[in-house]
């Protein structure tokens, strides 16, 4: 009964995050306006738990606790290296900002705790602990979302978000369920028994209704709508970490439960990716399109890209399959130092299209940064975006479905179609003239550093790729 | 029902198609009542009839105001106690076979808890303002 020294070990990032948050609160609660404390504890913890995820990563350390729900492989720990990684550049971020609010520990709180629940999804092997820390992960980001008290929009889109989500939650909730009932088990690896060939149509209520309660934690469509509206009212730093670390363990133990639980079923599941992907890729391109806001614009960016991720998990099929679960792995890292980066440069220059006139002449280092993120996103060599998109195209061709040739060939339209908006903010910081709404002066030098080490690791991301196939490699889920 | 069809050896297919009959019968019944009260009832509408039901007294003041959230603070924190009486409760029948192990893991689970109460003592939520 009792616990293993093993599975302390085992538990070290989330024993980590859980002491710090605790820490952070009661500084919150016992000291006045001590706004830089926090910050640094915060960014401490989160520090912390990068470096012990790396130390059990580059130990070797695996197993599996509590009854089999809890484990810990190198598929865990390099998305618990992501999150922690990806809420470090949030605490730099908000570090200021959230002083200005007053309630400064309060905020970083939630960061972690969002840590806290995204390191825990990872690694569970039980549909409830799954549920559990999916609500874990979600509820302090409702908060996060809502927390600028001083805009309404604010308030309008963690309400919004909030009241989506709990549908959303409850529809996940459903799901499990169902699939429990079905299979007598909510350990992944009794749902395989069940989840074969043909599936019975509880099976398959089961299935669809923890695809929806998915689909709509990763933003993508038709569970989208959410989403613009939330990461324009959040605050940058709630929006720039949101739509990186919860998105990329929700992908992570949505390719646990699909690849370990219901491998069977994987033309079921596989065929309705390929649905969501392409469905997600093109509402996203073209609602970016025509904003003018560039939170808006990153916000639908966030759901096309999320897109390209289902693009991924449409491929893990036939003799792609392999290269499918590498393909997610490096899109998320990708995706990660990009997509932060991006959300992290409107905290530096403003958030209206307008801001950016002129950039390259009054702010060429925040220019040359955001056009870096933006070449990105769009997928231009050498940069991060681009090894993403190649690994997901090659895991497509080596599929051998019509299906995934489908989704690839979408993946490529789409490429071009988000050329214009991308490009747009490039077109506008480099030919238009300096305005008085040009923006840069903003920001701190916590932010402009996040921006800065986020440029570099999106630029040599190339560099990164060979130790990061070797241990994409040997993420051991596939 | 369901249960006993069960062990008759119904499958599972059987016990759902009584399950689909039952929310078929409790959707019909409700909308042919619904239906039926309208067919029947005399409508007559009056500014009377359209007020706000305010347990009969005649509505004094505009509904949509901002209203104090002091009881808001206060069911926050009971679910504080109340999380923690659910879990204590199944503790306390097994707790003489769970023994020290048992004890301590409770320990941290009050004291997690706790760090909540202390938050919200600190920040003034306990104060009837």
């Amino acid at each position: 009964m009792a616990v293993s020294g093993q599975a302390f070990i085992a538990l070290l990032p989330e024993l980590i995050s859980t002491g710090f948050l605790i820490v952070v609160l009661l500084v919150g609660a016992f000291g006045e306006s001590n706004a830089g404390v926090a910050a640094g504890l915060a960014a401490l913890g989160s520090l912390a738990v990068f470096v012990s995820a790396a130390v059990l990563l580059a130990t070797g350390f695996s197993g599996s606790f509590f009854g089999g729900g809890y484990v810990v492989d190198p598929f865990a720990l390099y998305f618990k290296l992501i999150v922690a990684g990806s809420a470090f550049f949030a605490v730099l971020a908000a570090a200021r900002w959230s002083g200005r609010t007053g309630d400064a520990p309060e905020y970083l709180t939630l960061i972690l705790s969002v840590v806290l629940g995204a390191s825990l999804l990872v690694s569970m092997r039980d549909l409830f602990g799954i549920f559990l820390s999916i609500e874990l992960a979600t509820i302090p980001s409702y908060a996060m979302v809502a927390f600028d008290r001083s805009r309404r929009e604010s308030a309008e889109g963690g309400m919004k978000y909030l009241i989506t989500g709990v549908i959303a939650s409850s529809v996940l909730l459903y799901g499990i369920v169902l699939i429990y009932g079905v299979s007598g088990s909510a350990q992944l690896s009794d749902v395989a028994n069940t989840f074969t060939g043909n599936l019975t149509p509880v099976a398959l209520l089961g299935l669809g209704l923890m695809v929806s309660g998915f689909a709509f934690k990763v933003s993508a469509a038709p569970f989208h709508f959410w989403t613009p509206d939330a990461y324009q009212g959040a605050p940058t730093s709630a929006a720039a970490f949101l739509s990186v670390a919860p998105k990329a363990a929700t992908f992570a133990v949505l390719l646990r439960i699909l690849l370990e639980g219901m491998p069977g079923a994987a033309p079921t599941w596989t065929a309705v990716m390929a649905f969501l992907a392409i469905i997600t890729m093109f509402v996203g391109n073209l609602f970016a399109l025509r904003q003018r806001n560039v939170r808006r614009m990153l916000a639908y960016s966030s759901v096309a890209h999320s897109g390209y991720i289902l693009a991924a998990f449409a491929a893990l099929q036939g003799g792609g399959a392999a290269f499918a679960v590498q393909a997610v792995l490096i899109y998320t890292a990708a995706y990660a130092v990009m997509n932060m980066g991006a959300f992290l440069v409107i905290d530096l220059v403003g958030e209206d299209a307008k801001n950016y006139n002129g950039l390259v002449r009054t702010n060429p280092a925040a220019a040359a940064s955001m056009g870096l993120f933006m070449a990105a996103l769009v997928g231009i060599p050498p940069l991060s975006g681009f090894f993403g998109k190649l690994w997901i195209i090659i895991a497509g061709a080596q599929s051998g479905s019509i299906l995934v040739y489908i989704v690839v060939g979408a993946l490529v339209v789409n490429t071009v179609l988000s050329v214009p908006y991308y490009f747009g903010i490039i077109r506008n910081m480099i030919l238009e003239e300096p305005t008085s709404e040009t923006g840069g002066s903003k920001g701190n030098g916590a932010v402009r550093f996040s921006v800065y080490v986020l440029a570099i690791l999106t630029t040599f991301f190339g560099l990164l790729i060979i130790p990061l196939s070797a241990l994409v490699k040997a993420s051991g889920l596939l | 029902m369901a249960l006993v069809l069960l062990q008759q050896g119904a499958s599972y297919g059987t016990v759902y198609l009584y399950v689909g009959i039952f929310m078929l019968l409790v959707t019909g019944f409700v909308a042919t009542t619904l239906v039926l009260a309208r067919l029947i009832s005399p409508g007559r509408r009056s500014s009377t009839k359209a007020q706000n039901y305010e347990t009969g007294e005649i509505t004094v003041t505009d509904p949509w105001r901002p209203f104090p959230v002091r009881y808001y603070v206060f069911a926050l924190l009971f679910l504080v106690f109340d999380v923690e009486a659910a879990f204590l409760y199944p503790w306390a029948v097994i707790y003489k076979s769970l023994g020290v192990y048992g004890f301590v893991e409770m320990v941290i689970f009050v004291l997690i808890l706790a760090v909540g109460l202390i938050y919200a003592w600190k920040k003034g939520a306990l104060k009837w303002v």
